[in-house]
């Protein structure tokens, strides 16, 4: 069937925020249906609460709604924009759950609206579990066995029919939160208890334990005509217990024969029939037992997902685009594969590499949480690689998860030198307790048993001992055992000569190994081995990705590094080229905001006449689409790799502002290697990270900076500290995103700090800055040639200096600050950027304190507030940066009166939130600080500020509520300033419930509060009160030691009853300015475009 | 461990090196690529894959190991193959064996740790063409001119290579209807499922004549699929149309190789495909239901559309490059694909049921 012609106007619903199980794949598909609907000459709505998305980038959807994800939100879209249909498979569960809401609340029957893609029934068919249940069973499927139940005492009975362990999973969340393996009794009391209240209907489900089964997946398609063809399969490493996004995982399945792949495969097929999935992309998760082979189907997800579009990145094959061009009617056999058109999309990509994907955690931010894998994700994000065999692919895999590792061992980490000192040792006793650790570590699944495998060959353990203890397939771990034995060879290179020599290299390379590896084996450097490698020609050769294994010739430039005879790259001439380093795995700290800017240079690049050329190992992003930069290259950001290509392509100059931290380490080596750095240079770089060099700086342009020093001992850090005045802040010298930086208020917490903090050792410096206490912080993000510059946007952070920014919300334009302020931050900002000579962008953060304007610090690169930035004033930042690095002058770009300090205005306030992962990590303190932890990020946009909170406030999944009880309990610094936040409240109808001190309080200055119990002083204490949902919002400031465990009980009972809750004051100021608008007028919405015609 | 070395000589002058996985020998056929990631069991012992030497794309090939219900035949039936990396470890809960201890059992040369892309790629830009695969001779001009000298496939009856020895029956006490199966080199799992249905299944080697097959008063023919160039085999075509003329009304079902037969006894032309169809995502449309199916082909061979006449219907194309997929006559009781149908699945099953609708019919 060609096209629909009975609709028009189509609403896309996007993800959102950033969120664990849900990062920047649902911007990859959004994009991609995007483009395919308007090139189709549909008209596109799109709403998304997440400025840092390409999707919502103005030029994309004829209108882009930047409001939050709500029910009654996309009602007012609908009433404003009349659209006739939804399409809700490509913005993950967030959309499918809102689009069940909608078509529950009779609001798509009301405004006569259709789903595309997936309907309401398929939908719930396939969520819930007790349907889809009987669905299997209906098509013949095997399951494991299970029960649902909605009290506890419904729970035990079930589970008494089936052997432990037993799984539990509460119904309707998203990526697996509540769900978890109980081993006894009590395990599973505690997680049907917890589960109970995280599913939104109250149910679980128990089921019987495929622990250690083989986990398996299908990506899928069908069309409306019952075309029905499979994408790709998926085999996880790490066995069934490992939530997949959790699990490494490879694609091709490796250890199924054509008869269970094929019977997996119509499995898939019968089972998109049953649950109705009329047309586009689903993914379905089987579990084999490797013993006698039975399958069972575990669950299916009618939409595009993570697994989706590590699939499509995977085989070449668009599954997003092809999803939507069936959602509008269009059959697998009328649509062109794009990459060997012109065959059909009707066909199953086949490959002829191997694809390995390896996830990356965040564990070292929540050192109080559970580091074991299990049913509820928790890795941040993920990096992906390919090579001609699993062993290269892995090792590419490990090198681009930037976590310290060049490859599989050979490498200097500190579970590595703890394994080998106990092996070197090599004493019974030392081999035992090694051997003891290695068991341990096989057999709860963690983020290092990988690398705790190579410790078991070491230790001359046997590939079927390693499978009995960890269930990981015999034929992963040979491949691993042969990587071992690999690099037992190496140390003898340079003893060899001649064609030997050369033939050693050549399987060491095809082996994988980096040169630093390599390097590391033989004492030399990985220069060193860089010449010697090429001195015997020992390079890669760059492979095509091209769905079909060579079958076609292919139209794509998707490329992946192996070391074979015959390239296939054919490198342009006579065209110049720009080189885009991409941020590779999303962490915290470093995520989609930098990917959105990596695509904005590729697109102004373009447009500039540059051929441009893509490098990066994230499956999930925009920039890794093949139809995004001129080439793709698939590979790990380290220094070798990108070199490799940089030589091969003869590359004018590479960008490395935009990647974060990733680009710009690997700066100085690819510039000493000649490769020519785009925009602001080395130096400058430089200027701004050296801080005795910024120092300097900074006082030759007499810009105020917080006082501070350097100590390697307590004793040093003491007199310091002394020195500038408490409160100070803390932090080792060399440290990422905030980490293990704090604030600490007197010497015993510096003593404590000094001792306890994991990454401080003595011996190696600790840097000592004044605290400024209850300073306003504010950022600023700039564009600068070198002479002019542009200022951008100054934020104004909600939470006061001292919370990491990429934690605070902040709001544009500022709404506090002075002129004299105002105009004492545009001068600093210009001088600053003048001084160091960027040629691009710059962020610098300030901190303003009693009319005193400090600098924090400045980054001369692309800032994760970018985005917001772009999104908010409607100027794309990242565009025009790569513009200047090609040398264009700011004053072509920018009209004339905005250079040099005039801001533009706008009459309308954008609010940035932040969304943070506590549900993920049991027991870890909700508290923001110095280190950052959200994962993501939302934005608000209203012409009201507190009406712009309230939309940030609600995209994040806070709903301010308009009555009720408000609970506060505070810490001692901030008690005076409660007073008025309290007084507020209650003139807005709220009443006052208080914990002991603060009531009293209170009390005291007349303000009517209730006292609740402290936990240890009687029942219903303060956590009773949020378990029952007595109270509707919580105050809780975090205070010393002494009130830290009730404050941490507070918090924590808080996100686990989803109890709305404010840590800091500046935050509870905002949420009444939100409150007071609430109360005054009814949300309204409209799109980015119009605000900026205005 | 010391790798033998193993040579691929192309008759174009092309050289491969790479190690020896295999027997210690040399041998020459025509050298394909298949581009199949599961089912490398079912290639390597496909009766139509008899005097290849294929090049599998994907790169790791013995995962799996060996089972013993998935061969195709009694055992490995190519004369040599190509891998990137040959497993040495397999996994699977059914695997008996490695795949080397197949393919050593066979006595055929293997070849691993090479490009094996740029071998498929080869093959794409030039064709399929004659090889020789050694670990005894390492002179190149040696072995080109070996494989210059080598018969060509296509100039061969390779039939009568893997056609079984004399006729032989399944459930022959059945009163339903029978089945005659005429077997150019039947894969082992369409034997193993006729044999399954309640049908009496009388397998008749390929060159017997129509008349020894009429003998058993069958009321459907089924025509297997099997190796090389059907016009080599004009005895079978002799018999196909023997039978179609004493018998208009008789049900025949042919697939990939038995439809080039089928299509010579009506007077098509077949002719070589540059690269041939080996692979199992092969996309082919049914006109009468514009269902796409994906199929398993391991063919060389397509009909010659010109030739194409108003007696014959075609029924399925090959959306890859629009050749004849399948045809039937305009009475419906003589039908064929060129791919290998799946008896039990949604996609392709119907032609079993389809076929032994009319059997019954007929009986």
């Amino acid at each position: 069937m060609p096209k629909r012609t009975d609709i028009e106007k189509i609403l896309i619903i996007g993800s959102g925020p950033i969120v664990i199980g849900q990062a920047c794949e649902f911007d990859y598909s959004g994009v991609q249906a995007i483009k395919a609907l308007k090139k189709e000459g549909y008209k596109v709505i799109l709403v998304n609460s997440n400025p840092a998305t390409i999707m919502t980038d103005p030029e994309f959807a004829d209108s882009t709604y930047i409001e939050p994800l709500a029910s009654e939100i996309i009602e007012k879209i609908i009433e404003k924009e009349k659209p006739d249909a939804i399409l809700p498979t490509l913005g993950g569960q967030t959309a499918l759950n809102l689009a069940c809401e909608l078509a529950e609340k009779g609001i798509l029957q009301k405004h006569n609206v259709e789903l595309i893609g997936a309907d309401f029934e398929t939908i719930s068919k396939a969520e819930d579990r007790k349907l889809f249940k009987k669905m299997m069973m209906s098509i013949g499927l095997d399951l494991p066995k299970s029960g649902y139940a909605y009290s506890l005492e419904e729970a035990v009975k079930i589970s008494q029919e089936i052997d432990f362990p037993l799984i539990v999973r509460p119904s309707f969340t998203l990526g697996g939160v509540g769900s978890g393996t109980a081993f006894t009794k009590e395990e599973f009391i505690e997680i049907v208890t917890s589960g109970l209240q995280a599913s939104p209907i109250k149910e679980v489900l128990i089921e019987e334990s495929v622990l250690g089964w083989k986990e398996l997946e299908m990506e899928v398609m069908r069309d409306a005509k019952d075309n029905c063809i499979a994408i790709c399969s998926i085999e996880n490493f790490d066995p069934m217990g490992v939530h997949t996004g959790d699990s490494i995982t490879v694609a091709p399945a490796m250890t199924l024969t054509a008869k269970e792949y094929s019977k997996m495969r119509e499995d898939s097929f019968r089972i998109l029939r049953i649950i109705g999935m009329k047309t586009g992309g689903a993914n379905i998760q089987f579990a084999q037992n490797p013993k006698d082979g039975r399958m069972v189907v575990i669950e299916m997800n009618p939409r595009v997902s993570r697994s989706s579009a590590l699939a499509s990145k995977a085989t070449g094959f668009p599954i997003a685009k092809i999803s939507t061009l069936l959602a509008i009617g269009y059959n697998l056999d009328e649509i062109k594969n794009d990459i060997t058109s012109p065959n059909p999309a009707s066909f199953e990509p086949t490959v002829d590499y191997h694809v390995v994907k390896v996830p990356r955690f965040a564990f070292e931010k929540f050192s109080d949480t559970n580091q074991t894998l299990g049913t509820a994700m928790k890795s941040v994000g993920e990096t992906m690689a390919l090579g001609r065999t699993f062993k290269e692919a892995i090792q590419k895999a490990i090198r681009g998860l930037e976590v310290g590792r060049s490859g599989y061992g050979l490498d200097k980490t500190a579970l590595d030198i703890s394994f080998e000192k106990l092996i070197n040792e090599n004493t019974d006793e030392s081999l035992k307790k090694a051997k003891d650790l290695v068991r341990a570590k096989l057999g709860t699944p963690n983020c290092d048993r990988l690398y705790v495998i190579r410790f078991a060959f070491k230790l001359d353990m046997t590939i079927d001992e390693i499978f009995e203890i960890s269930k990981i397939d015999p034929w992963f771990l040979n491949q691993l055992k042969e990587i071992v034995e690999a690099e037992k060879e190496i140390p003898e290179i340079f003893n060899l000569d001649g064609e030997n020599q050369k033939q050693l290299l050549k399987k060491i390379k095809e082996y994988g190994f980096s040169d630093k590896q390599i390097a590391f084996a033989t004492g030399k450097t990985p220069e060193e081995i860089r010449t010697f490698r090429k001195s015997l020609n020992v390079v890669p050769v760059y492979k095509l990705v091209d769905t079909c294994a060579g079958e076609f010739k292919a139209n794509t430039a998707y490329y992946y590094s192996t070391y074979e005879q015959e390239d296939d790259v054919p490198v342009t001439k006579n065209k110049k080229k720009i080189m885009i380093l991409g941020a590779g795995p999303n962490r915290i700290g470093q995520g989609i905001e930098f990917d959105y800017c990596c695509v904005h240079a590729v697109f102004a690049l373009k447009e500039e006449g540059y051929e441009t050329i893509m490098v990066n190992s994230n499956p999930e992003t925009v920039s890794t689409d093949f139809d995004t930069a001129d080439k793709l290259y698939f590979e790990p950001l380290t220094t070798e790799d990108v070199l490799n290509i940089a030589e091969k392509e003869g590359i004018e100059g590479v960008v490395v502002q935009f990647g974060g931290q990733t680009p710009l380490n690997l700066a100085s080596s690819l510039n000493k290697a000649g490769i020519k750095i785009m925009g602001t240079s080395v130096e400058s770089i430089d200027m701004a990270e050296d801080r005795k060099i910024f120092s300097k700086i900074l006082n030759k342009i007499n810009i105020p900076q917080a006082e501070s020093g350097t100590a390697v001992s307590f004793e040093e850090a003491k007199e310091i500290a002394k020195q500038i005045s408490y409160p100070v802040m803390v932090r080792p010298s060399y440290v990422l995103g905030g980490r293990a930086m704090k604030v600490v208020y007197d010497e015993t917490e510096l003593k404590e700090y000094i001792t306890l903090a994991s990454d401080v050792t003595e011996g190696k410096p600790i840097l000592i800055d004044k605290f400024l206490d209850n300073a306003i912080e504010i950022d600023v993000d700039a564009l600068s040639d070198g002479k002019d510059v542009y200022i951008a946007g100054i934020m104004e952070h909600i939470e006061e200096a001292g919370i990491h920014s990429g934690d605070s919300a902040c709001v544009l334009p500022t709404h506090t600050l002075k002129k004299e302020i105002i105009t004492q931050i545009k001068k600093y900002t210009i001088d600053l950027a003048r001084e160091i000579n960027v040629k691009g962008l710059i962020n610098i953060q300030f901190a303003v304190k009693d009319g005193v304007v400090y600098i924090l610090e400045a980054n001369p690169r692309a800032s994760r507030t970018v985005p917001f930035v772009s999104k908010a004033m409607g100027i794309p930042l990242a565009k025009l940066a790569s513009k200047i690095m090609t040398g264009k002058k700011l004053s072509s770009l920018i009209p004339e009166d905005l250079l040099n300090g005039q801001l533009k205005h706008i009459d309308y306030y954008c609010v940035k939130e932040v969304v943070l992962p506590w549900i993920r990590f049991s027991n870890v303190d909700t508290v923001l600080g110095p280190e950052m932890k959200s994962t993501g990020e939302v934005m608000g946009i209203d012409k009201d500020y507190g009406q712009a909170y309230a939309k940030a406030s609600l995209a994040a999944a806070t709903r301010f509520p308009d009555k009720g009880t408000v609970l506060i309990s505070l810490g001692e610094r901030s008690k005076s300033k409660a007073l008025q936040i309290a007084r507020d409240f209650i003139s807005l109808g709220f009443d006052i419930l208080a914990t002991k001190h603060t009531a009293e309080y209170f009390i005291k200055n007349q303000i009517a509060a209730k006292e609740v119990h402290k936990i240890e002083e009687g029942r219903p204490n303060v956590t009773d009160v949020i378990k029952n949902k007595d109270v509707c919002l919580i105050i809780n400031t975090p205070s010393g030691s002494k009130s830290r465990k009730d404050g941490y009980q507070i918090r924590r009972t808080a996100v686990m009853h989803g109890v709305p809750i404010l840590t800091t004051l500046a935050a509870a100021v905002a949420a009444v300015e939100a409150i007071k608008s609430r109360k005054q007028m009814d949300w309204s919405v409209c799109p980015i475009q119009e605000y900026y015609k205005k | 461990m010391v790798l033998k070395k193993c040579i691929l000589a192309l008759e174009t002058g092309k050289i491969f090196e790479g190690f020896s996985c295999g027997y210690d020998a040399e041998t020459g056929g025509e050298v394909v690529f298949n581009t199949g990631i599961f089912g490398y069991q079912e290639v390597a012992t496909d009766p139509a894959s008899y005097k290849q030497l294929i090049c599998f794309a994907h790169p790791h090939v013995g995962n799996c190991g060996f089972n013993i219900e998935d061969s195709q035949s009694e055992g490995i039936t190519a004369f040599g193959f190509f891998f990137k990396e040959y497993s040495r470890v397999y996994s699977n809960w059914r695997a008996k064996n490695s795949m080397q201890e197949e393919i050593l059992k066979a006595k055929v040369p293997a070849m691993e740790g090479f490009d094996t892309r740029a071998l498929v790629k080869y093959i794409r830009e030039n064709g399929t063409m004659r090889g020789i695969i050694s670990t005894k001779d390492y002179s190149h001009e040696s072995l080109v001119k070996k494989a210059k000298s080598l018969q060509e496939n296509s100039k061969l009856d390779l039939v009568k290579e893997v056609t079984c020895s004399k006729k032989y029956s399944f459930n022959e006490n059945s009163s339903k209807a029978t089945v005659a199966i005429i077997d150019f080199g039947c894969t082992k799992s369409l034997l193993d499922y006729f044999a399954s249905t309640d049908f009496k299944i009388v397998v008749f080697p390929a060159n017997t004549q129509s008349n020894d097959i009429l003998k058993e008063n069958p009321d459907g023919i089924f025509l297997s699929s099997g190796p090389g160039y059907a016009i080599n085999s004009d005895y079978a075509v002799k018999t196909v149309k023997e039978i179609i003329a004493k018998n208009p009304k008789m049900p025949i079902f042919a697939t990939g190789f038995g439809l080039d037969i089928l299509a010579l006894s009506f007077g098509l032309k077949i002719l070589k495909h540059k690269i041939g169809h080996r692979g199992a995502n092969y996309p082919v449309k049914n006109l009468s239901t514009n269902a796409v199916e994906i199929t398993l082909q391991n063919n060389g061979y397509f009909i010659d559309e010109k030739t194409f006449n108003g007696n014959l219907k075609i029924t399925h194309v090959n959306l890859y490059d629009n050749t004849i997929a399948g045809f039937e006559n305009n009475e419906g009781n003589i039908f064929g694909i060129c791919y290998y149908p799946a008896p039990n699945s949604d996609e392709t099953g119907y032609l079993f049921k389809k076929f032994f609708s009319q059997v019954v019919k007929n009986a």
